[in-house]
């Protein structure tokens, strides 16, 4: 098949409000069956919300029954959903869950955890390791995810890419700040850039999904876009506003950049380097 | 001027979708008190707000004292008309019999002393009109005027939220150009009239252009005091007086401080979310 279509679910999720925001997944996944999507994805800690502080320790119990109840939704469709993951007893983890035809595929952890500014993940969350980067099938589509900081790096998109996903999507929570000048701000800039940059290197589709809406102090903007392996934005959602974002991924556009491009050159001598540092 | 200008069309589509957010969706109330004073704090944040919540939810409070001036209550009601408020939504109610008990009750007292329990006497008038009307009371401080402490705790301090304080005092008068408040508010100097002939300009000693570039260079750019005196041609201890009015303040812009005695109090161990569901 050369054609997929995918759903990225631009959401508000509701700080702690877990039963609440299950319902909203279930909402936007079945729209995503309506438009016949063979995945769907939500955005970082979707099922929880983002700025948790103390509440972080004591929801990952909540999520497991909310993964539980979302076997269910995902007969014959791919879910791809924000959680805590408490990974051993008191330890935490800020994972996307993947989930399909009722099974869960595994657990995928964050391994940037950003804590500057306004953000305390390490506090919380225990990051993920190299190990924990797989790659994922379902339909003949091959993906992997990484968690919004993971996408500031380059390396967690392009081992996927050389594991083999043919498209990555990266789930983040991503705040609104200065809205100073015209425009895009500085923020929504070096996100396209980034998601522009990681899918030519590493000739891949991006599938970048970000939260909407107000979280205490914070507003996160939206602005989930899929872009090709040649590097094209081919759909964008708005911003500030809830979107399921429906975008046919079309395989020849992957041809036509991989063969126009150095990325089957994998030069390990630079990684072994890199690992000596 | 080095601070850039704000970009007030996304600026007021964040604050109307946050106030409409805050108080129906969070507070779960039905509208915003504002107490209006002429000036273009208060002008700007009754646009907003009315443009949020609807006018029939936007309730309007002119709230004169002895050393109000005629042109302010002018002022005040050309906004209210410019808006076109409801006229059982807005309403003048003189402070000076209130005011005139306290002085005589309390004795002798310092201007500034007097000019707070004016402030106070505001609030106290806001709040009951915010329980009458199944509100909250929307506070007009500025981010200038919150970040040197240019206000009265538990006066005009003493509100449910500020939708413009993230923006410097120059981004207001921006922002009122854009929502159309009447010219002769954006032009007149800026005054708490907690007494006759007060100007906050001529009170701080500096131009509100002068003082937002030093705030900006300070705490958004990082710069250290003498490269921003350097920067604005100005002597340092100007630049350290603004910082100094900054740091002495600390305590406005924070809850009491609570001295800790158990394992977990109030405070710095208490990081739960302020959207606590």
């Amino acid at each position: 098949m050369n054609t997929h279509k995918i759903a990225l679910a631009q959401i508000h999720s509701y700080l702690g409000n877990i039963d609440l925001n299950l319902k909203k997944h279930y909402l936007y996944i079945e729209k995503a069956r309506k438009e016949e999507a063979d995945l769907v994805v939500f955005p970082e800690l979707s099922l929880t919300g983002y700025l948790l502080k103390d509440l972080a320790y004591e929801l990952s119990g909540k999520c497991e029954e909310s993964i539980r109840k979302m076997l269910d939704y995902s007969q014959d469709i791919c879910i791809i959903a924000g959680v805590i993951e408490e990974h051993r007893i008191g330890i935490y983890r800020n994972s996307m869950v993947v989930i399909c035809d009722g099974e869960v595929k595994g657990f995928v952890p964050k391994l940037y955890l950003p804590s500057y500014g306004l953000f305390e993940e390490s506090r919380y969350f225990q990051e993920g390791g190299a190990n924990d980067v797989k790659v994922f099938e379902y339909k003949g589509l091959k993906f992997g995810v990484v968690i919004c900081e993971d996408a500031w790096h380059p390396e967690p998109v392009e081992l996927l890419a050389h594991l083999g996903a043919d498209i990555v999507f990266i789930s983040s929570s991503s705040p609104l700040r200065g809205l100073y000048d015209k425009n895009d701000t500085f923020i929504e800039k070096i996100w396209e850039a980034i998601n522009i940059t990681r899918a030519i290197e590493n000739n891949v589709f991006i599938g970048f999904v970000n939260r909407v809406g107000v979280e205490d102090e914070e507003y996160f903007w939206g602005g989930s876009m899929v872009v090709s392996p040649e590097g094209r934005v081919i759909k964008k959602a708005p911003k500030m506003e809830e979107k399921l974002l429906i975008v046919d991924i079309d395989f020849n556009s992957l041809r036509r950049a991989r063969r126009f491009s150095s990325f089957k050159i994998h030069r390990r001598d630079l990684h072994y380097r890199m690992g000596e540092l | 001027m080095i601070l850039p200008k704000v970009n007030v069309e996304r600026a007021t589509k964040l604050i109307t979708r946050r106030l409409r957010w805050y108080i129906f969706e969070y507070a779960k109330k039905r509208a915003g008190i504002i107490g209006v004073s002429g000036g273009i704090d208060s002008a700007v944040t009754a646009f907003l707000t009315s443009r949020a919540l609807g006018k029939e939810n936007t309730f309007c409070y002119i709230l004169p004292s002895s050393s109000t001036p005629k042109e302010d209550i002018d002022d005040a009601i050309s906004v209210i008309e410019r808006i076109g408020l409801p006229k059982n939504n807005w309403e003048i109610i003189n402070i000076s019999e209130i005011v005139n008990v306290f002085k005589k009750t309390l004795g002798e007292m310092s201007r500034k002393d007097l000019g707070n329990i004016m402030a106070r006497v505001r609030m106290i008038i806001l709040h009951q009109r915010a329980s009458k009307h199944n509100g909250l009371v929307v506070g007009t401080g500025d981010k200038s005027e919150l970040l040197i402490g240019y206000f009265t705790k538990f006066g005009d301090g003493g509100v449910d939220l500020l939708p413009i304080g993230g923006l410097y005092k120059t981004h207001v008068r921006q922002l009122a150009e854009y929502l159309g408040v009447p010219e002769r508010i954006i032009r007149k100097p800026p005054s708490p009239r907690l007494w006759p002939g007060q100007t906050a300009e001529g009170e701080i000693g500096l131009s509100y252009e002068v003082i937002d570039d030093i705030l900006y260079l300070r705490f958004e750019e990082w710069l250290p005091e003498e490269e921003i005196a350097k920067k604005l041609g100005l002597s340092s201890e100007i630049v350290n007086k603004i910082i100094r009015m900054v740091k002495t303040t600390q305590h406005k812009r924070l809850p009491p401080e609570i001295f800790h005695i158990g394992f977990r109090d109030l405070g710095s161990d208490w990081r739960y979310p302020r959207q606590w569901f």
